[in-house]
């Protein structure tokens, strides 16, 4: 921020400041907006199959009722927001503010950063976002939102589920019960009872068709063999083959210690047929097809309740921690919920006051709980589908069928923030997502999280646009190799000779550069978020 | 009503509108019945036509969906990163494997979904994932009506295509978890020998679908068939039976259409195409009810054209009869007939009433002919034709031709008047060479000749007579005028054939009466005559009454006092009248008085001194009356110039041109001036004078013929005697001596260069 201020503007700007608490309490609630009514220019993203009339949307009309601002919706398709907004920004003939929703995303470093077409509202949201400032406060929720400059070009659009990792580890404690074995708590246990699930016939069928653990798809962060590397200390993930350790220092995925020894414990369950050989190969569907068919013990999954997985299966199912190996201490990959882009201003937009405004309007909870889930007062244009139960919190009635809600309110295509702490207070949240959160709190507390969620490489350093493309090119590289090489370790074991083979062609390939690329980024990042 | 409707059929404009609107019905009835039977022929095979066009269309768009399956297939057959491999012993393979496929399933737009089996292998792959056989045919994969050992068959048959028809598959491998799709087994590998695996191919239906997304409004079914069965249809607007579509296309295999008919009786017609010799056959079912309508429609189309075009060739009709029916009408209108009658019939009866109208008239005409031929000749005798252009024109009229040169008149005695004369062979007595008419007068017929020359005028007298004679048998009297050519003469002429026919008291009937004979005896008369004209003539011209009454008492006293034969007298009296009238009495003056004394035949009853002396004195008043008022209408300068001329005549410089510079007219003008008022030109004028002067100091003196001759005005006494002689007819001498009443001599040479 540039400090030079002259003495009249000095005085100009304590004047105003007096006056501030007065346009506060005017802005917080006092409606309408504005005397005259505003008409505001939108560009809306809209998800490809839903066929939606923005212009007549009953949540619009009763908003432009009570703030009398006017919207001109232009909706773009998911298939064409791409290409349109790039040729929207590439027109020069710009919208006031751009909806993305819950999925609609525009380059915040090109055209906010380098072209300068995003407005920078930084300085508006304390003075006319009271509602949204505060729940900016909760659970890191800024964190993500300032762009490498340091500029906030965005709204931020957040549905919290206050979940911390996506792979979490299962096993099944019917067959455990049936064969008098206890929950393993280190790898060794864990090899052990799965040699007892493959012999054993736990699932007292007579045929030894148990294949003890699966996994779909070598890579996939909820259920892939990536989630197991976990146990020994790897968060191996496929965004970016690359971690943080404690000291702030980001390292090569394939340079962590555990890594060889993991892939040699694959190879051990690979070789004594404890492991689905199809684990490579076989996506989710195949996985979730063997699971119900109750021939498998052990697995990674996001959760059990409201799943592919069958009542009947899931049930057997239970959470437990990563079970620790020898010497190494669990790092499961963690995540981090960030705000997506909701809604940005470009700099064409004449009323940022009151556009603000009413984008915090929509942040108010029964608000945006409604423009999320639909009417909860009767009289609307459908019976109430929310209502507020007796703990106080919201919580869902019906939902009307062939996504009927979306022709009354914005759903995914509004505004909504809600960082964990704040969602979990207002709402009922259903059975699943607190199973999530509680598996969540548990990893927390165990302490098997990584140090540094991976997030902050992948989603929060904003390298440079020169230094995107280099870290895309290396990455594309590295992620073939990685599947090839880790393939290649689980199916053939290590040798000696094949893992120096490995490290070599690492380095050929470049996971120097890599990481010296993600390290100055990150510092950067530390440096501007201290 | 009824009386309308006779009248409008008898009208000739409706006849020929109706006949032109007969033919032109029979032209559009034969089109319209022509079009109507081929129509249903060819909207038919224009149907089959256009429907076979489209089957063509589908067929290449299906062969398109398949031959970009072969062609995958074929490709990766051929790949060499694609080998066969089992899974268990090198599970790398599947690894590539997966990758290898993608390019291949993303290649075409159709796949929905690709699996490969190796038939060493018991999995199968796809771009996503892998499966054993047995947990995709029992449960990752359901065909419907496929059982899971079918399709394992399928899977595993050797070198076998096959194209499942269109069905539901319900599998989690699919993105909307079931969709309708049709199953392609291909087998993978080289050649028949070297069938390595299977192909599996899922194309989602709705490409099919769009394949026969051209449908038209009408109701129409389209079909892909595959060997025996269905591959796939369009979403069916007809509901016919399958079976009933396929019984019919394999009874008709090589046909390209044939009719069906449905269970609820309605027609079909189901048009085939067949591809080439990929057991596929494509198929479209319209109802014949379509063709129908189409038919109709064209038809319906055709008339209303017809019927279009029938409005202005209406119109045509009705101009192009009123363009005949005018010259009608205008030939109609001019007969006066009663309105109801028919054109045609009016028009006859009225030719035939003008027919007999011109008979009656032709008739009258022939017998006014004659009228009209002696009104002419009556007209022409008294000089009525002012010139003899008019004469000619008016004798061409009545059918004579009198431009032929010369003309004559003749009198002939009519022995018995109550016989009429037959004019025609009178005339033709002459031959073609005389032509003319003869008026009977009394108990003369007065005849009118005209002919090239004198010669054929006394002969055809001659054999006119000899004919009358010859048909009285008994001499004709018959007198002939003398011959000249100037038609003014015509009075002139009576008057000479007056007096030869008064001849016949001396000369009896034997030969015909010429006034040429009787003229050789005029010799002595003619200059008395003269004499006495000129005084006449002078009198009038001054307007001067009492010399008029001195000459009139000069003429009776002397015409008195000589014993004078009555034909003198005659000749005299004839010189006198004829110079005055030709003179005075205009041709085309119509009033009382010219018209009595003009009329020659009042003339001619003149025989005594005394009729004479009333005569002359009558016309001579006459003349006088409209000679004074005349005069003092004249301009100025004329009585001046007269005037002038009367003091200044023996002046042999006195000229006209001198004169007409002194009033500042031109000298033509004063001639023309003078002669208008004066009856005479200047010169002429002066010319009269100066002889009349002469004439005095003739008579009065006894200066020498040379002196007067100067006195007169003349620079030369031979210029003198010689137009004195022309004035007069006698010399200078002659005159005195006649003056003086002496004798005068028989030889006139004497007269000559007197001094």
């Amino acid at each position: 921020m540039k400090r030079r201020i002259s003495t009249p503007l000095a005085l100009l700007l304590a004047l105003s400041m007096l006056l501030a608490p007065m346009a506060l309490a005017e802005s917080s609630g006092e409606y309408p907006i504005s005397e005259e009514t505003i008409t505001l220019h939108a560009v809306q993203y809209q998800l490809e199959n839903q066929q939606v009339d923005f212009d007549n949307l009953w949540f619009y009309q009763e908003l432009e009722k009570k703030t009398n601002i006017h919207i001109e919706f232009e909706p773009i398709k998911d298939g064409d927001w791409q290409t349109k907004t790039n040729l929207m920004f590439a027109s020069g003939d710009y919208p006031d503010l751009i909806i993305g929703g819950a999925n609609g995303r525009v380059d915040i470093e090109e055209y906010g950063v380098n072209q300068g077409i995003l407005l920078p509202i930084e300085d508006y949201i304390a003075e006319n976002m009271p509602i949204y400032s505060e729940r900016l406060q909760l659970n890191n929720a800024n964190a993500s939102i300032p762009a490498s400059d340091g500029h906030t070009y965005f709204i931020g659009n957040l549905t919290a589920q206050n979940v911390n990792h996506d792979g979490n580890f299962f096993i099944n404690k019917t067959w455990l019960d049936k064969l008098g074995l206890e929950i393993p708590t280190t790898v060794d246990e864990l090899t052990e009872v799965l040699r007892a699930f493959k012999t054993q016939d736990p699932n007292g069928n007579g045929i030894a068709d148990e294949v003890p653990m699966n996994a779909a798809d070598l890579i996939h962060q909820t259920q892939g063999v990536y989630t197991h590397f976990a146990l020994f200390g790897v968060p191996l993930n496929r965004f970016v083959y690359a971690a943080i350790d404690a000291q702030d220092k980001v390292y090569f995925i394939g340079d962590a210690p555990g890594f060889r020894d993991a892939v040699e414990w694959l190879n051990l369950l690979y070789s004594e047929g404890l492991m689905d050989p199809e684990v490579i190969t076989q996506d989710s569907n195949v996985w979730g097809t063997k699971m119900n068919s109750d021939v498998n013990g052990y697995t990674t999954y996001l959760r059990l309740l409201n799943t592919a997985l069958q009542p009947e299966i899931a049930e057997q199912f239970v959470s437990i921690l990563p079970p620790k190996a020898e010497g190494y201490e669990p790092q499961v990959p963690e995540i981090l919920e960030l705000p997506a882009m909701g809604a940005a201003l470009t700099i064409a937009n004449e009323h940022v006051a009151e556009t603000l405004r009413w984008l915090d309007a929509q942040m108010e909870t029964e608000t945006m709980m409604v423009s999320v889930n639909g009417p909860l007062q009767p009289g609307g244009p459908i019976e109430p589908t929310i209502k507020i139960n007796d703990s106080g919190k919201y919580e869902i009635v019906s939902i009307p069928e062939n996504n009927g809600l979306y022709q009354i309110v914005p759903v995914t295509h509004g505004q909504f923030f809600a960082p964990g702490d704040y969602y979990f207070g207002i709402y009922e949240m259903p059975p699943h997502r607190v199973e999530r959160y509680n598996y969540s709190k548990e990893y927390a507390e165990a302490g098997v999280l990584e140090p540094r969620s991976f997030y902050y490489l992948y989603q929060l350093s904003k390298p440079n646009n020169q230094e995107a493309q280099e870290l895309q090119l290396l990455y594309t590289e590295i992620e073939t190799f990685m599947k090839e090489s880790i393939t290649a370790f689980i199916l053939n074991g290590v040798t000696d000779d094949s893992w120096q083979a490995f490290k070599t062609r690492a380095e050929n390939i470049g996971v120097g550069r890599y990481v010296e690329l993600w390290q100055k980024s990150y510092d950067e990042y530390l440096a501007n978020n201290p | 009503m009824r009386h309308r409707i006779r009248t409008l059929v008898s009208s000739t404009l409706f006849r020929y509108m109706v006949s032109y609107a007969a033919v032109l019905a029979l032209l559009f009835c034969a089109v319209a019945i022509y079009m109507n039977q081929t129509y249903a022929q060819t909207i038919r095979e224009n149907t089959i036509d256009s429907n076979i066009n489209r089957l063509n269309q589908i067929r290449m768009q299906n062969e398109n969906i398949f031959s970009s399956l072969y062609s995958i297939s074929n490709q990766i057959s051929l790949a060499p990163y694609i080998r066969p491999f089992r899974f268990l012993k090198t599970p790398m393979e599947a690894f590539y494997l997966k990758m290898q496929l993608a390019p291949y399933a993303y290649t075409s737009p159709f796949v929905s979904q690709l699996f490969i089996i190796f038939h060493e292998d018991d999995f199968l792959y796809s771009v996503s994932t892998s499966m054993s056989l047995d947990l995709f045919v029992n449960e990752l994969m359901r065909l419907d009506g496929i059982s899971p050992d079918e399709l394992r068959a399928m899977l595993r048959a050797p070198s076998r295509t096959t194209i499942l028809p269109s069905r539901v598959a319900q599998s989690a491998l699919l993105e909307g978890r079931h969709e309708r799709v049709v199953a392609a087994f291909i087998p993978l590998g080289v050649g028949a020998t070297k069938n390595t695996g299977t192909l599996l191919f899922l194309v989602k239906e709705s490409f099919f679908q769009q394949i026969f997304a051209d449908e038209v409004l009408e109701p129409r079914n389209t079909y892909i068939l595959y060997g025996d069965s269905i591959l796939a249809s369009s979403q069916k607007s007809l509901s016919v039976p399958e079976k009933l579509v396929l019984d019919a296309l394999s009874a008709s295999a090589n046909s390209r259409f044939v009719s069906i008919k449905a269970e609820d009786g309605r027609s079909y017609l189901l048009v085939a195409q067949s591809g080439p010799n990929d057991g596929m056959r494509y198929a479209a079912l319209i109802p014949e009810e379509t063709l129908r309508q189409n038919t109709l429609r064209a038809q319906i189309g055709i008339t209303l054209f017809l019927f279009a075009l029938s409005l202005p060739c209406l119109a045509l009709i009705y101009y192009l009869a009123q363009r005949q029916v005018r010259p009608i009408r205008e030939l109609r209108g001019m007969f006066a007939a009663p309105s109801q009658a028919d054109d045609f019939q009016v028009i006859r009866s009225g030719i035939a009433h003008l027919v007999g109208q011109n008979a009656v008239l032709s008739d009258h005409l022939d017998a006014s002919q004659a009228a009209r031929k002696s009104d002419f000749v009556l007209r022409f005798v008294k000089g009525r034709y002012a010139t003899r252009a008019d004469a000619v024109l008016a004798a061409r009229r009545v059918g004579i031709d009198a431009d032929r040169g010369v003309f004559a008149l003749s009198l002939i005695a009519q022995a018995n008047p109550a016989v009429g004369l037959n004019m025609d062979k009178l005339l033709s007595a002459g031959g073609d060479a005389v032509s003319g008419y003869g008026v009977e007068q009394q108990s003369q017929v007065l005849c009118a000749l005209f002919a090239q020359d004198g010669q054929s005028i006394e002969r055809w007298a001659e054999r006119a007579k000899a004919f009358l004679e010859s048909q009285e048998c008994a001499p004709v009297t018959m007198a002939l005028s003398g011959i000249s050519e100037d038609f003014q003469k015509a009075a002139g002429a009576y008057l000479e054939v007056c007096a030869a026919y008064d001849l016949r008291f001396v000369m009896g009937a034997e030969r015909v009466l010429r006034f040429r004979d009787v003229t050789t005896a005029d010799q002595g008369i003619r200059p008395i005559a003269h004499t006495y004209v000129n005084g006449f003539r002078q009198a009038l011209r001054y307007g001067d009454a009492q010399g008029l009454s001195d000459c009139m008492d000069d003429l009776i006293r002397y015409l008195g006092s000589s014993e004078m034969s009555l034909f003198a007298f005659r000749m005299i009296y004839n010189q006198i009248i004829g110079a005055l009238l030709s003179e005075h009495i205009t041709r085309n003056d119509d009033t009382i008085d010219a018209l009595e004394y003009s009329d020659i035949f009042t003339l001619t009853r003149c025989q005594s001194i005394a009729d004479l002396d009333k005569i002359l004195r009558k016309i001579c008043a006459t003349i006088l009356s409209r000679k004074k008022p005349a005069l003092e209408q004249a301009p100025p300068y004329i009585s001046e110039i007269v005037a002038a001329m009367q003091e200044r005549y023996a002046d042999p410089n006195l000229n006209m041109s001198a004169l007409a510079e002194l009033y500042d007219i031109t000298p033509a003008r004063l001639s023309l001036t003078f002669k208008t008022w004066m009856g005479s030109t200047p010169s002429d004028y002066l010319l009269n004078l100066r002889i009349e002067k002469a004439q005095e100091l003739l008579k009065a003196t006894d200066y020498s013929i040379k002196e007067i001759c100067a006195l007169a005005g003349y620079y030369e006494p031979s210029g003198f005697i010689r137009r004195f002689k022309q004035q007069t007819g006698l010399t200078p001498a002659q005159y005195r001596r006649r003056a003086r009443g002496e004798h005068m001599p028989c030889d006139e040479s004497e007269e000559s260069g007197e001094a």
